[in-house]
Parts: structure tokens; sequence; C-alpha cells
């Protein structure tokens, strides 16, 4: 992980990486943990969508997590662990990432629903961010949002 | 990772979306963790089945010509396909000429626009940008 903080890894590749999230460098537990929150958010508001398997299955994928341990993690989406028991085992790094990506989750089937939301209050909480990080963070994923929506246009695809 | 229309593609079309993007990964002869990273996301954004998943694994290995991968495939999958192909060209930092020749091929094959290239590699660029921004509110937390 960057001592300097949370930013792209650099590598010994001879290039910036631009893309390697830090979520790439979790200890297997801690991608264990962040995998479970993801689960516990997609499954707050009781109905599952697409949308929501997709973005678990490419966070999973992009931590490059065990084949074997996505399958758990499949499994934990009928019955998902409770968030204080898988918060209270992740340090404040990996809850930052977190609590950014569940953001995500929580967003991608178009709204976030009041469930959602308070488990998305309850990790800013547990990862120490305040209130006006947390808007930040809102304002953020919007616009990523705005930005991914961009390349249908590229792609005549609208 | 944001709202995509991946997962719904017709299986078949998804299958192909995944083995053009195996043929990408594999353009300049080396495959760093960074584009493995945006791979598997892509992978698992399209949603595929596990015996699906392990077909695409060993296309990395012994990757298709890029005719076989384009070669009945949809315009959609094939114009997302494109899309993030570009995003993981550039996963490491650096979009080189082979890739890029790749990737305007890909254009040419669907009849886009000429500049779409330079587009598309321009919109990841504030894809990127957008990501660090991300880490940057992160970061303001523990300042």
């Amino acid at each position: 992980m960057d001592a300097e903080g949370l930013r792209h890894s650099e590598r010994d590749f001879g290039v910036k990486s631009v893309y390697l999230d830090l979520a790439v460098d979790f200890a297997q537990e801690d991608v264990t943990g962040y995998a479970e929150l993801m689960v516990i958010v997609a499954s707050a508001d009781g109905a599952l969508v697409k949308e929501e398997l997709a973005i678990i299955e490419a966070l999973m994928g992009r931590c490059m997590m065990h084949p074997e341990m996505r399958v758990n993690i499949r499994n934990m989406l009928e019955n998902p662990p409770a968030l204080d028991l898988v918060v209270s085992r992740l340090n404040p790094v990996v809850l930052k990432i977190a609590l950014r990506d569940a953001m995500l989750v929580a967003a991608v089937d178009g709204e976030y629903d009041d469930s959602e939301i308070k488990i998305i209050k309850a990790l800013a909480k547990a990862a120490g961010v305040r209130k006006k990080e947390l808007s930040a963070l809102f304002e953020w994923v919007k616009s990523g949002w705005e930005w991914h929506n961009e390349s249908f246009q590229h792609l005549g695809l609208l | 990772m944001l709202p995509d229309t991946v997962h719904k593609l017709p299986r078949e079309e998804r299958f192909a979306y995944a083995r053009l993007l195996a043929f990408m990964a594999r353009v300049d002869n080396e495959l760093t963790v960074d584009e493995m990273a945006m791979f598997e996301q892509r992978l698992g954004t399209a949603l595929l089945s596990p015996s699906q998943r392990k077909m695409i694994r060993n296309a990395l290995k012994t990757p298709p010509s890029l005719e076989e991968c384009l070669d009945g495939m949809g315009e959609e999958a094939g114009r997302l396909a494109l899309r993030d192909a570009t995003l993981m060209a550039a996963a490491d930092g650096d979009v080189d000429d082979d890739e890029k020749e790749v990737l305007q091929q890909i254009v040419e094959h669907f009849g886009l626009a000429p500049d779409s290239m330079e587009r598309l590699l321009k919109w990841t660029s504030q894809g990127y940008v957008w990501m660090q921004k991300g880490y940057d509110i992160l970061n303001e937390i523990s300042e």
C-alpha cells in the first residue's frame, strides 16, 4: 500500500500504472471483508438486480480474487453477513476503499435506497469520513456516471 | 464498474466480447498486473459462466486471431469491446503502436468514425483522472 496516501500504485514496469487499484494489494482477509461489504450493500434493498451482480463480479475481478473465494462471496448474496462484524475486522484504509465502492454498488441500479444510505453512513463513520467528504464522494459517483455515459455517445450506442 | 450494458448482451455476444479483450491483452506480448486487473474486471461485468471464464482464460494463453474474434461479432458487443479494449490498453499508462493499430482495425471493422480511437483514448484518460479524484477525496480525510 502506498505510504504517501491513497493513490494508484506505481510498479516496476517502466510505466506508471493508471488503473491498478489499491484493492489489488489487500491481504486475503481484507479482500474477503471488502467483498462481503459489497454483498451487504447490494442485498440491502432486498431486490438484487442484474446490474448489482455485474458490479460485484467486476469488483471481485478487479481485486483478482481467487475463483473459490468468489464462490463463497456469491453464496452470501442470499444470506449476507452482519455489517458490524465485517466492519470490526477491517482497517480504515480498506474501509475507505470499501465505502467508495459501496457507493458505486448502491448507485448502479439508478437510485440510492434508504437502506443503502444507512449502510453507507455506517461505513463512512467507521472509516472516519466526515459529512463534507461523503458529499464529495456522492458527487464523484455522479460525475463518474456521466463520464461513463459519454462512452455510449462515442460508440454511437445512444 | 459503472452502469453498463455488457451484461444485457446475449450470452454468445458476451463471450465474443471477452474473447476480443483476451486478444487485446496479448497484443504487446506482455500482460501487466494492471491489464490483468482490468481484464478480470470486465470478465466480471460480462457475467460469464465459470466454464466460459475458463475458456477465456485459456484464450489468454493461446489467443485467437483478430479476424476470428471479429468474425460474426455483433455491432453492440463489438463497440463495447472496442471501448473496453481501449481502457485495458491504457491501464498500464501507455498505449503502444501495436495496440493502437489493433484498436484502429476494430474501428474500421465496425465502420465507426475515423476519429473514434482518439476520442476513446481521450475519454479513457478522463476516466483515469476521475478515478484519481476518488482517491484525492479519500486522502483529504486523512489530512
